[in-house]
Order: C-alpha cells, then sequence, then structure tokens
C-alpha cells in the first residue's frame, strides 16, 4: 500500500468525523439549554424571571404564581446542573424581558463558592455557555490562563465535543434499562436516581469552612453572581435573591450552626449595599414538600411558589406591564 | 462462507492476525477501508463516554 492509498484513507476516515460532527449538531438542536434559551426567546414579555438551577426547576410553579397574581407574567429560564456563570449567560440572552425583575435561587455557599467545572468536564447543561456567549464564558471559568481560554474556545466549535455528554447520556441510560432487568426499581424522580443527589450535598466540614472563609473576608460574591446583579442594574430590574427551601436534615446539619448564621449576615449586609433583596425561604416547606435531599416535589412547590407571592415585595401588589 | 472465514475475518478486522482471509475482495489498499476506520472511530466516540451521574440532564 503506498502513501497515497493511506493518506486517502485517512481523509476518508475524517469525512467520516465531519458527518457525524454535522449529525450531532442536527440531533442536539432540540437538547435541555437550547430549549430553555428558546422558551426565553419566544415567551411574551415577562414581568419576572427564575433563574437557578434545578432547584427553581423544581421549586417554582408558574402556573401557581401566575394563579395567585394574575397581574403578573413570570418566566422560568433555570437549568438544573449548572452554574453561576451559565445564569448571567442566560440572562444576559433575555433582551425582550430585560426589563422583568429576577428572582435568584441558591443553596449553601454556591453564591460565594461556585463549583466550576474545568477541560474535558464542560458538559451537559452547562454547553449552554457554548451555545450562547463562549467568549465571555472563557473569562469567567478561566481568567487566569489565556491557553485554557483559547482551548475553551476552540471546543465551542466542535459539535462533537460540544455534545457529547447528550450522546453519552442516551447511551448510558440505555445501559442502565439493559442492567435494570430481573431487578427491582431504584426510586426516580424527573431528575433521575433520587439517592444520587445527596452527592451535591458539600460534606458539614467543608461548608463550614467556605462559611468561615467568607466571614473572613477571604472570599467574596462569584464574579458571575455580580454579573448577573450588574446587568439587572444596568437594565433596571429589581434582582431578588432567595435563599432556597432545604428539608429539616439538611438545615439542622448546615444552616443550624453559628458559622452559617454569621454567612448569612454578612451575605445579606453585602446585598442590600448592592441594593439587593434576601428572602429566606429554607424553613418554609415541611418535610412532605421534598422529593429527594435537595428539591421540592410538586406540593412543595406550590406551597413555595404561593407563598413567595405574598413574601416578596416585588410580587405582593400590582406592577405596571413591562 | 464459514464459520472458521467469519473467523478470520474479525481476527483481522481486529488486529489479531495481519493476513487477510482468503477470498476478501476488499485489498489493502482500498478507500473502503477509510471508511470502516471512520465508523470505528464514530462508534467509540458514542461508547467511550464516563458520564455524570446525573444522567438526566433534562433537570
Amino acid at each position: 500500500m503506498r502513501a497515497f492509498h493511506f493518506t486517502l484513507q485517512m481523509a476518508i476516515a475524517l469525512c467520516c468525523l465531519a458527518v457525524a460532527n454535522f449529525g450531532v449538531h442536527w440531533l442536539s438542536q432540540a437538547t435541555l439549554p437550547r430549549t430553555v434559551l428558546a422558551r426565553g426567546h419566544n415567551s411574551p414579555p415577562a414581568t419576572d424571571l427564575f433563574l437557578g438551577n434545578s432547584l427553581i426547576v423544581a421549586g417554582f410553579d408558574e402556573k401557581t404564581l401566575r394563579a395567585e397574581a394574575p397581574e403578573r407574567i413570570p418566566l422560568e429560564l433555570a437549568l438544573g446542573g449548572t452554574s453561576p456563570v451559565e445564569h448571567l449567560l442566560i440572562y444576559r440572552e433575555q433582551h425582550k424581558h430585560q426589563h422583568a425583575s429576577v428572582f435568584y435561587g441558591f443553596f449553601d455557599t454556591q453564591l460565594t463558592e461556585a463549583v466550576y467545572l474545568k477541560g474535558v468536564e464542560h458538559r451537559g447543561n452547562r454547553t449552554v455557555a457554548y451555545y450562547t456567549d463562549p467568549e465571555t464564558a472563557s473569562h469567567y471559568y478561566y481568567p487566569d490562563s489565556p491557553w485554557e481560554r483559547s482551548l475553551f474556545l476552540l471546543g465551542s466549535t466542535i459539535s462533537l465535543f460540544v455534545e457529547r455528554h447528550a450522546v453519552w447520556g442516551k447511551v448510558e441510560a440505555l445501559r442502565r434499562r439493559l442492567g435494570r432487568f430481573g431487578l427491582p426499581a431504584r426510586a426516580t424522580n424527573e431528575f433521575g436516581r433520587a439517592d444520587d443527589f445527596a452527592a451535591l450535598e458539600t460534606p458539614v466540614d467543608k461548608h463550614t469552612d467556605r462559611c468561615r472563609r467568607f466571614i473572613r473576608g477571604e472570599t467574596g460574591l462569584d464574579p458571575a453572581v455580580l454579573g448577573l446583579i450588574d446587568t439587572a442594574k444596568r437594565r433596571g430590574a429589581e434582582f431578588t435573591i432567595i435563599e432556597m427551601p432545604m428539608p429539616e436534615r439538611h438545615r439542622k446539619l448546615y444552616y443550624e450552626t453559628p458559622e452559617w448564621l454569621a454567612y448569612r449576615r454578612k451575605l445579606t449586609e453585602t446585598f442590600h449595599t448592592l441594593g439587593v433583596r434576601y428572602l429566606n425561604a429554607s424553613d418554609w416547606v415541611p418535610e412532605d414538600g421534598f422529593q429527594d435531599f435537595l428539591h421540592l416535589n410538586a406540593v412543595g412547590a406550590e406551597r413555595f411558589s404561593k407563598r413567595l407571592r405574598f413574601s416578596s415585595p416585588v410580587l405582593d401588589g400590582a406592577r405596571s406591564r413591562p | 462462507m464459514t464459520v472458521s472465514w467469519v473467523r478470520k475475518l474479525l481476527d483481522y478486522l481486529g488486529g489479531a492476525s495481519d493476513e487477510a482471509p482468503f477470498g476478501l475482495p476488499i485489498p489493502p489498499s482500498s478507500p473502503l477501508w477509510g471508511l470502516w476506520w471512520g465508523i470505528l472511530l464514530v462508534v467509540i466516540y458514542v461508547f467511550c463516554g464516563q458520564s455524570s451521574k446525573f444522567i438526566y440532564i433534562d433537570f
């Protein structure tokens, strides 16, 4: 075989990859991040935007709020498994809703020590960074590394790389289905296997340490959170931070400590200085309102949304539509 | 096409043998091998993922 034949074969193999790249790009037009962005684009102008991760996806009941406050037009654009950077990018895309008040849900020390994935771990719903503004995202993810920023931007142009988790997720779902033959079912909810969410809780000592670091001034608000607040200010929009409902077990371990109370106090003062409202909703929902270690179920979401209506000065009372 | 011939073919395709089975109509210089490699690369890509436990990324 001559070099020409080998080169031709390699070229054909690369063409197969190019076709696969196009195929993955075409098949991933309906991924969840794209669906959320499309919802923002296609919805009528909202009075209230609800942003955050799966806590908001599970916990905010748009129907309940519309029923309780017919004069408001709420729109939930939260995305599970995401960080403040992705929330900022989603918010910045909402030109149609730029005057809407923003409600941003969080839990634990997310606002001061968000976990950012590195390199090849940008996957799942975090791929929204690739779809919206990879240049801005790269500066938040890699503030000190031009090399990693360049790699991130290069990766954003290759669909096989950007959407790999969507493909692998389908394969994993198939593996799990096949693996369940003959075995009792494990508890699942809309987000997956309920037990898996215990892993999202930070170890208590790490959580306490993060609180102390913020209290001592060693850490501050996450730059992307500041970006969210700054964007809202420039748009003239009200901004409310919501400490999301947590089950009693989580509150006892993580929130009923002097460190967390001091952390929350400092956080509230910081937000007050920035003109941001802070709502502590952590104990709003009893145990039967949760579907796993973190997420509200339908009953809990309804209770939370109803109480939010009357606890928020923004939502309570008539406001003119945009 | 016997079972033995198919086995020899699989050995050849998998790299366990350098000798193509007798009667294989595709010479080493054929562009079809490029197509074969391309398909293998795509199959490897599809099945090589170590995905997160939170498989239902639709949350």
